[in-house]
């Protein structure tokens, strides 16, 4: 059983071959906490969610298409998922840093990326500097956030990610870009701002 | 010439470091790399980033998670089995394939040699009669198929049906209002077929109407349908209250296009339009004869008056409006407007 595909195995756990969803949750339980842990950054609700997706996955596998691959339904759900649990706990993105995003007069987000470059690694390190990572992805908005773990630490490939997020490769790759962007310009406001007078 | 993205930095440092280029593709970026300063700042300032974001390792998964998942889908009980409202029409269809696949068989091709004789016999309206028969099923075939994306986009999206978004400065209908847009209401149907909730861009298109279907190879890169011609099928009006797939079970969510619209204009003056002629409310789709509808159950149906939706509602207008902006919608979610 092991050995089967993901769709083989969903479609005997349809069948009732017991054990077969359990080699799936096996395969995709890691990630997917993972995945959760960093979007909405609470161990606990990551838990729940885990379970949710997994849960709904089970009730809706009657109408999945077997044509279709799995990974990039089982995402999709997990998306939305986390998507609900942000929108009701009222988060919304924080952008209000010291450096302007975006702004005309202000540096390129390219200038930006190299500044962080020289400067970010100098100013923090060891814990600090995941706290302060963890910190600055937790505070990207909703779309970058997601597309940034889903393109960089799940290392989705572009298709599947324009499947999950429902957008066009295109959108995809130029989206991936801006959150990197982003990430460098928040990670170099925070730096900057540890940095003693 | 290096692509680059509006933010300033080479979109393929982007790929290289994500590990999306092939070998030659890195040996030649990191050609490019050595012999350009600029792209090497860059590069290495990129590799700061990704070692920042590379700290944040993933976390042990809590012990018991496993068991907790799995112990929870136990207790749901046994996976729902989905009932494919398709499947009697499945069956009828395949039959008449079948019929079209043993042509093969000398037997049969003679046996349909004198059918075509007596066809030519009884003359040609009989002929077109039967194409048109022919076409309709082709055409409630292709709405049951939608009608199962349908369903399966609500089972991913929590029974929401398939939606784009809508704002209060949005028309789907074309407007001179300052600072509002249209968006047809087709642009709804699309998420099915960029989503790959239905792979094959030909069943958006009726066999009785002059529709031409989406080039396959410009599906990803849209967000809408090319042209109007490549749907031929009205959806529910998603401007006003927006029925979920929990919603009435009755309730027309597609169907052959509207006669009262064209491209959300309307075409009618509801005091003056024949409502007792169908050929006037009726589709024009199938001559004018009915429609085939999809409800929300998934069913498919044919019909010869528009006021088939849920207690008699009319399919093809709002209840309580006569004057039509482009901003209207349902009011309750058993009030059906088909439209593209």
């Amino acid at each position: 059983m092991l050995h089967r595909s993901d769709e083989e195995l969903l479609a005997e756990h349809l069948a009732g071959k017991a054990g077969a969803f359990d080699v799936l949750v096996g395969r995709y339980v890691d990630g997917l906490y993972a995945f959760f842990k960093r979007v909405v950054a609470n161990a606990a609700a990551a838990e729940d969610l885990v379970q949710e997706t997994f849960l709904q996955v089970h009730l809706a596998a009657g109408s999945f298409d077997p044509a279709r691959t799995f990974r990039p339904w089982l995402y999709t759900v997990a998306a939305n998922k986390a998507r609900d649990y942000m929108r009701a706990r009222g988060r919304r993105p924080v952008q209000s840093l010291d450096v302007s995003w975006g702004d005309a007069d202000g540096p390129t987000a390219g200038a930006q990326v190299e500044a962080a470059g020289t400067a970010g690694g100098e100013q923090v390190d060891g814990k600090e500097q995941i706290q302060e990572v963890r910190a600055v992805i937790a505070q990207m908005p909703e779309h970058l956030r997601l597309i940034l773990v889903l393109g960089y630490y799940q290392r989705l490939p572009y298709v599947e990610i324009a499947e999950i997020l429902g957008i066009p490769v295109g959108t995809v790759k130029s989206r991936l870009h801006s959150a990197v962007s982003q990430f460098a310009q928040m990670w170099l406001a925070r730096t900057k701002n540890a940095t003693p007078e | 010439m290096s692509s680059t993205y509006e933010h300033g930095f080479d979109a393929r440092l982007l790929d290289l470091h994500l590990g999306h280029l092939s070998t030659s593709e890195q040996a030649e970026l990191r050609r490019r790399i050595a012999d350009d300063p600029g792209l090497g700042a860059q590069n290495e300032a990129l590799a700061t980033v990704f070692a920042a974001l590379r700290a944040v390792q993933d976390e042990p998964v809590p012990a018991t998670l496993l068991q907790r998942v799995t112990a929870s889908v136990r207790n749901a009980g046994p996976a729902p089995r989905v009932v494919r409202p398709t499947d009697e029409l499945t069956v009828a269809t395949e039959r008449t394939n079948g019929r079209i696949i043993r042509l093969g068989n000398v037997r049969d091709l003679a046996a349909v040699a004198a059918l075509i004789v007596l066809a030519v016999g009884v003359g040609v309206p009989s002929l077109m009669h039967m194409r048109e028969r022919h076409d309709r099923l082709g055409c409630s075939w292709n709405l049951a198929q939608l009608g199962r994306g349908v369903q399966q986009y609500a089972a991913t999206f929590n029974a929401s049906l398939p939606f784009v978004g809508w704002g209060q400065h949005q028309s789907w209908q074309p407007s001179n209002e300052p600072g509002v847009v249209m968006v047809p209401n087709r642009r709804h149907v699309y998420p099915l077929l960029l989503q790959a909730y239905i792979l094959d861009p030909r069943l958006f298109v009726c066999p009785s109407s002059r529709g031409v279907p989406m080039p396959r190879e410009a599906v990803r890169q849209r967000d809408d349908f090319l042209e109007s011609r490549n749907l031929s099928y009205a959806y529910q009006n998603m401007a006003g209250v927006r029925a979920s797939a929990n919603d009435d079970a009755g309730l027309s969510i597609l169907a052959d296009e509207n006669p009262l619209f064209d491209g959300g204009v309307p075409l009618f003056d509801a005091h003056r339009l024949p409502w007792s002629d169908p050929s006037h409310v009726n589709s024009r789709a199938h001559g004018g004869a009915g429609q085939n509808i999809l409800t929300l159950g998934g069913h498919v149906q044919w019909t010869t008056t528009p006021l088939s939706g849920v207690n008699g509602d009319n399919i093809w207008t709002l209840d309580g409006v006569t004057e039509y902006t482009g901003h209207e919608g349902p009011r309750a979610a058993t009030d059906s407007h088909l439209l593209k």
